[in-house]
C-alpha cells in the first residue's frame, strides 16, 4: 500500500476535524448544530454515499468479498464483545458505567470516521466493504447493545426490529445491490444528483466530530481513567487481535479485505454508544468522554495500525 | 453553450432544493438547522469555494473579465437603484414598504444561489468571476443597501461596515486573488481540504434554500402585490435590461462579462435583507415575503433567462 497517500488522507481528514473544532469553539455554528448534521448525514447523504458506490460494473468477486466482510463483523464484534465482559469484570470498572464502558471496546465507529478513512484509502470498492461491516455493526449494535446499553440503568430494553433494518443506509444497500446485481443502468442525472450529496459525506462528518469535540471542556475530559483505558482497547488491542485473527485466514494474495477489516476494527469508539446511552438511561457522561478520549487518540493509533496493514 | 447541457446542470441543482423542501416538510431537521447552516455556508464553505476556484494558473483574459465585472457591478447596481426608485413611485408600493423594494430590486442573491449556479454552468471559471462582481454588490450593501433597508424609519444609519467588509468571504476573495496572481500553490493535501470543504456549498445552500421555502405559509406569502411586482422586476426585467445594455457596451470580446452579469442579476432577494430588516429595524415581514417569492419563482425563470445565454 502506498503509505504516503494514506498518510495524506488521515492528514485531510484530520484537518477537517480541526475545521470543525474551530467552528464549533469560534461559534460559527452552535455545537448543538450537530444533531442536525448528523441526521442530514445519516439520513440523506450517507445513504447517497453507499448507493454510488454499489453503482460499478458487475464483479462476483466484490459480492462474494461482501458476504466475507459481513461475517467477519458479526463473528468478530460478538468476540469482542466476550472479552469486553470478560475486561471490565477483571478490571471492576464500576456498575455505573459498565455498560458504556463494555460498548465502547466492543464497537468501533464503522460508518461515520469508517467510511470516509475507508473510501479514502481503498476507494469505492473500500467503501462498499465497510458498508457491509456496518451492517453487521447496525444489527448487533440494535439488538444485543441495547441490551448492554441497559446494564447501566433499571430499564428493560426493548429491542425494535425496525430500527436494525430499516434505517436510509440499509435501504441504500439493498437498492444498490439491486442495481449492482441486475446491472440495471441508473440514468446520469440521477447519479450526478446522488453524487452531489455524496461527495458531502466525508467532509461533512469530520467537521461533526472537530464539532462535537468543542462542546466539552477540554479539562473534564482528561480526568477520567477509564475513559483511557477503554480508548487504548478499542484502538489498539483490538485491531491486533483483528490482524492476528485475519493472518491466520488464507486469504488470497491482494485482497484488500484483511487490511481494510483491521482499518474498520481500528476507528474510535461510535457515537452510537452516546445515542444509546441516552435512549437507555446509561451513563451519558461516561459515552462522551469514551469518545472524545478515543477520536483523540486515533489519530496517533490509526497510522501506526496502518504501517501494521 | 450547449442549452441542454445547461439546463440539465441547473435542473439537478434545484432537484437539491426539492429534497430540502421534502426534508423541510417531514420535520427531518429542528427548527434552527437553517439558521445554523446558512452561518456554516457563509463563514466556512463558501469562502473556501471561493477560495478553491482561485486556485489556478495565472489568466489574463479572466483577470480583465474580473476588473470589468467588478466596475460594471457598480454601474449596474447604480442604474437599477434608479430605475428601483422610479418604479417603487409608478407602481405606488406602499411607504413602509419602499425601502425594501428597492433593496431587492437592486441586490440579488448572488451567494447562495448564485454561486452554485455559476458553478453548474462554468465551473470554477463561474465562481471566479460570481465572487467578483459579489464584491461590489458587497461594497454597495453597505454604503446604500443599509440606508434602504431604514428607509421610512427613524433609525439612524447603523455603522456595521467593519462587520460587512472584514467577512470570511472577501478575506478569502483577497486570499485567493493573492494566489491567482502570483501563481502560489497549495501543497496536495491542502487543495484537498480546500476542495472538500468548498464542495460542501451547492448541496448545503440548496438544501438551506429547500428548507426554508418549506417553512413559509404558501398562500399568504404568494399573495401580495408589491412582492409580486418585485418578482418581476428582480428576475425579469431586470435582468433582461441589464443584459440588453451590456450587449450595446463594447464587449463583445469578452462574452463571460456578459453571461455572468445575466445570471447574478437573474438571481432571487438575497437573504441578508431580512438580516439587515431585522437588526436595522426594517419592514421583516415584507423582506420575508420578497425572499419566498422570488426564491420560488426563480426555480421557473433562472432556466428561461439562461436561454439568452
Amino acid at each position: 500500500m502506498e503509505y504516503r497517500v494514506v498518510i495524506q488522507n488521515i492528514f485531510v481528514l484530520f484537518a477537517l476535524i480541526g475545521v470543525g473544532f474551530l467552528a464549533g469553539k469560534k461559534r460559527v455554528v452552535s455545537p448543538d448544530a450537530s444533531k442536525d448534521l448528523t441526521n442530514l448525514l445519516m439520513k440523506i447523504t450517507l445513504p447517497a454515499t453507499i448507493f454510488a458506490s454499489l453503482i460499478r460494473p458487475y464483479d462476483s468477486g466484490l459480492l462474494k468479498d461482501s458476504v466475507i466482510c459481513f461475517v467477519f463483523g458479526i463473528v468478530f464484534f460478538l468476540f469482542s464483545m466476550a472479552l469486553a465482559f470478560f475486561l471490565a469484570k477483571r478490571m471492576h470498572v464500576q456498575s455505573g458505567k459498565r455498560g458504556v464502558w463494555i460498548l465502547a471496546a466492543t464497537f468501533s465507529n464503522t460508518g461515520f470516521v469508517g467510511f470516509p478513512v475507508a473510501n479514502a484509502v481503498f476507494g469505492a470498492e473500500g467503501l462498499f466493504l465497510a458498508s457491509m461491516i456496518n451492517l453487521a455493526f447496525n444489527i448487533l449494535v440494535f439488538s444485543v447493545g441495547v441490551k448492554i446499553a441497559c446494564m447501566d440503568s433499571e430499564e428493560s430494553g426493548v429491542i425494535s426490529l425496525k430500527k436494525i433494518l430499516v434505517g436510509n443506509v440499509n435501504i441504500a444497500i439493498v437498492l444498490g445491490l439491486f442495481f449492482f446485481i441486475t446491472q440495471i443502468s441508473v440514468p446520469d442525472p440521477v447519479m450526478t444528483l446522488v453524487n452531489y450529496f455524496g461527495g458531502v459525506t466525508t467532509p461533512l462528518s469530520m467537521f461533526i466530530i472537530g464539532l462535537t469535540m468543542s462542546r466539552g471542556r477540554l479539562k473534564d475530559l482528561f480526568t477520567d481513567m477509564d475513559a483511557f483505558v477503554v480508548s487504548l482497547i478499542r484502538l489498539v488491542a483490538m485491531p491486533i487481535l483483528a490482524f492476528v485473527l485475519l493472518k491466520l485466514l488464507p486469504f488470497e494474495e491482494g485482497s484488500m479485505i484483511p487490511g481494510l477489516a483491521v482499518l474498520i476494527i481500528a476507528m474510535p469508539a461510535p457515537s452510537v454508544c452516546m445515542i444509546l446511552a441516552e435512549q437507555y438511561g446509561g451513563n451519558t457522561d461516561f459515552a462522551g468522554k469514551a469518545i472524545f478520549i478515543s477520536s483523540l487518540l486515533c489519530m496517533i493509533t490509526i497510522p501506526g495500525i496502518l504501517l501494521l496493514v | 453553450m450547449d442549452y441542454r447541457v445547461v439546463i440539465v446542470n441547473i435542473i439537478l441543482i434545484f432537484a437539491l432544493i426539492g429534497v430540502g423542501y421534502i426534508a423541510g416538510k417531514c420535520k427531518l431537521f429542528s427548527a434552527g438547522a437553517s439558521k445554523e447552516w446558512s452561518s456554516l455556508l457563509i463563514k466556512v464553505t463558501l469562502p473556501f469555494s471561493i477560495f478553491s476556484s482561485m486556485l489556478r494558473d495565472f489568466e489574463k483574459e479572466l483577470m480583465i473579465n474580473a476588473g470589468l465585472l467588478f466596475g460594471l457591478g457598480f454601474v449596474f447596481l447604480t442604474f437599477e437603484a434608479v430605475m428601483g426608485q422610479f418604479l417603487a413611485k409608478k407602481l405606488q408600493v406602499g411607504q413602509d414598504k419602499k425601502g425594501i423594494w428597492i433593496y431587492c430590486s437592486m441586490f440579488t442573491n448572488s451567494s447562495f444561489m448564485g454561486f452554485p449556479v455559476a458553478n453548474a454552468i462554468w465551473g470554477a471559471d463561474g465562481v471566479f468571476l460570481a465572487s467578483i462582481l459579489n464584491l461590489s454588490f458587497t461594497i454597495m450593501t453597505f454604503t446604500v443597501g443599509i440606508r434602504l433597508v431604514c428607509m421610512g424609519r427613524e433609525e439612524a444609519a447603523p455603522t456595521g461596515w467593519k462587520q460587512m467588509i472584514f467577512t470570511n468571504i472577501n478575506l478569502s476573495i483577497v486570499l485567493g486573488l493573492l494566489f491567482f496572481m502570483n501563481g502560489w500553490t497549495l501543497p496536495e493535501p491542502m487543495t484537498r481540504l480546500v476542495g472538500y470543504l468548498g464542495g460542501l456549498t451547492t448541496p448545503l445552500s440548496m438544501l438551506v434554500i429547500g428548507l426554508n421555502l418549506a417553512g413559509g405559509k404558501f398562500r399568504e406569502l404568494i399573495s401580495d402585490r408589491d412582492a409580486l411586482t418585485l418578482s418581476l422586476q428582480r428576475l425579469i426585467v431586470a435582468p433582461l435590461l441589464i443584459y440588453g445594455i451590456s450587449l450595446l457596451l463594447p464587449l463583445d470580446a469578452y462574452p463571460m462579462v456578459r453571461n455572468i452579469l445575466l445570471v447574478i442579476f437573474a438571481m432571487p432577494v438575497p437573504s441578508l435583507c431580512l438580516i439587515f430588516a431585522e437588526q436595522y429595524g426594517g419592514n421583516c415581514k415584507f423582506a420575508v415575503t420578497a425572499i419566498f417569492q422570488t426564491t420560488l419563482f426563480s426555480i421557473v425563470t433562472i432556466p428561461l433567462i439562461l436561454l439568452f445565454l
